[in-house]
């Protein structure tokens, strides 16, 4: 995978070994725990980027989409911070108002426009990626 | 009386102890064991954990989140914290799901936060500056003692002081606030945190941290936390108030959750 090419792999079989044992013994919390987005399923909406907010403590993205009658509703779909985001291959220009994405998210639990983003796809087929 | 060569032996042992008191600082810091220098990372975050197996999803479990890693029943806590404890956990119940206040993390939080922070190793002094909120901690390796009481004023990060123990930097720290929980438990003015930073190779290390608090726990809290070096990683600068749409309203919903 691209995230790892840069570590040795001496380096990653023993973090994955450290990483394990830390897992058994204790469970980082989240910053954030992302509660109100329902991560049992995902959805998957496509528009216009109006805005993409580089900000801590996260990131937002708002789409423009058209609902079934071709009404335009702006979406809010929340991401991590500049600083997770970038050293996930991010960077402030990654999106640009007025370009068309696909967005895969998790929606939030009640129905309103809004949700977590997981998987962007760019109108060249390019992606970029945040856990959700 | 000492015999003449007992004195001067015990002469000799207070020109040594006068000669290490007026060790010059550069001399102690280059007495450092190991070189913390460096950004760190804590190995075990999600993002980390994700990264380093290569994967794009999380797991179910990780998905269900903390709700399912709530404190136990029986917190670990004195009879009148167990009231605080329910207390907080009436208050929390009255915010909507995913709500965020922008409150320092204090610790031992900042410790195992998801984000990286810096060491800077100088004179006498370990200093460690945090992305998350561009926070700054101080840790004196020359201050044998923590300040007095009437100077040591009730903070989010305590008073550090460190000493080589070998290997290891035993960081020894007190004087809390209350406003922070620990591992969601609350605790008193009272609180004490004892870290043990100890190299696991050249670009790794593990901090030990035990936090005990007479007043309000019945047991230490021990957490294991391990960092990897980041020499490519710049830290950014953090404010949690620059767009944090997760803050509660008066109502305990998400202020700015969508666009209405």
């Amino acid at each position: 995978m691209t995230f790892i090419k840069h570590l040795p792999v001496s380096r990653l079989i023993a973090g994955t070994l450290t990483a394990l044992m830390l897992c058994m013994s204790m469970r980082t919390p989240a910053h954030h725990s992302f509660s109100m987005f329902d991560r049992e399923r995902t959805m998957v909406i496509t528009g216009v980027v109006k805005e993409f907010q580089w900000t801590n403590p996260h990131t937002w993205l708002q789409v423009m989409v058209a609902d079934k009658r071709g009404k335009l509703i702006e979406w809010s779909l929340e991401g991590g911070s500049p600083g997770i985001l970038s050293r996930n291959g991010w960077k402030r220009t990654s999106l640009k108002a007025g370009e068309k994405i696909t967005v895969e998210i998790y929606p939030l639990k009640d129905g309103k426009p809004g949700g977590s983003f997981i998987e962007i796809t760019r109108a060249d087929g390019s992606k970029l990626y945040y856990h959700g | 009386m000492a015999s003449p060569v007992i004195r001067v032996l015990l002469a000799c042992i207070a020109a040594a102890g006068l000669a290490a008191c007026g060790k010059t600082p550069q001399s102690a810091a280059m007495a450092a064991p190991f070189d913390l220098s460096g950004v760190w990372m804590n190995d075990n975050t999600l993002d980390e954990r994700m990264k380093r197996e290569g994967r794009t999803r999380q797991t179910a479990e990780e998905l269900r989140g903390p709700t399912t890693a709530t404190a136990p029943a029986a917190p670990p806590l004195t009879p009148e914290y167990r009231a605080i404890y329910e207390r907080m956990r009436a208050d929390a119940a009255r915010l909507a799901e995913g709500t965020q206040t922008c409150e320092w993390p204090g610790m031992p939080t900042i410790m195992t936060y998801p984000y990286p922070f810096e060491i800077l190793a100088t004179p006498g002094r370990i200093t460690m500056l945090f992305e998350v909120e561009s926070q700054v901690r101080r840790i004196f390796l020359e201050r044998q003692a923590h300040l007095p009481p009437d100077e040591l004023d009730p903070s989010y990060n305590g008073d550090s002081i460190g000493r080589w123990e070998g290997n290891t930097l035993v960081i020894d720290t007190i004087g809390f606030n209350t406003r922070r929980p620990v591992r969601g438990l609350p605790h008193s003015e009272q609180m004490h945190m004892v870290e043990r930073i100890t190299p696991v190779d050249a670009d790794t290390i593990r901090n030990e941290i035990t936090i005990t608090d007479a007043a309000a726990f019945t047991e230490p809290v021990v957490l294991n936390v391990q960092y990897s070096r980041r020499p490519d990683w710049r830290i950014r600068e953090y404010s949690c108030a620059e767009n944090n749409r997760d803050a509660p309203d008066a109502s305990g919903q998400r202020s700015g959750g969508v666009v209405q």
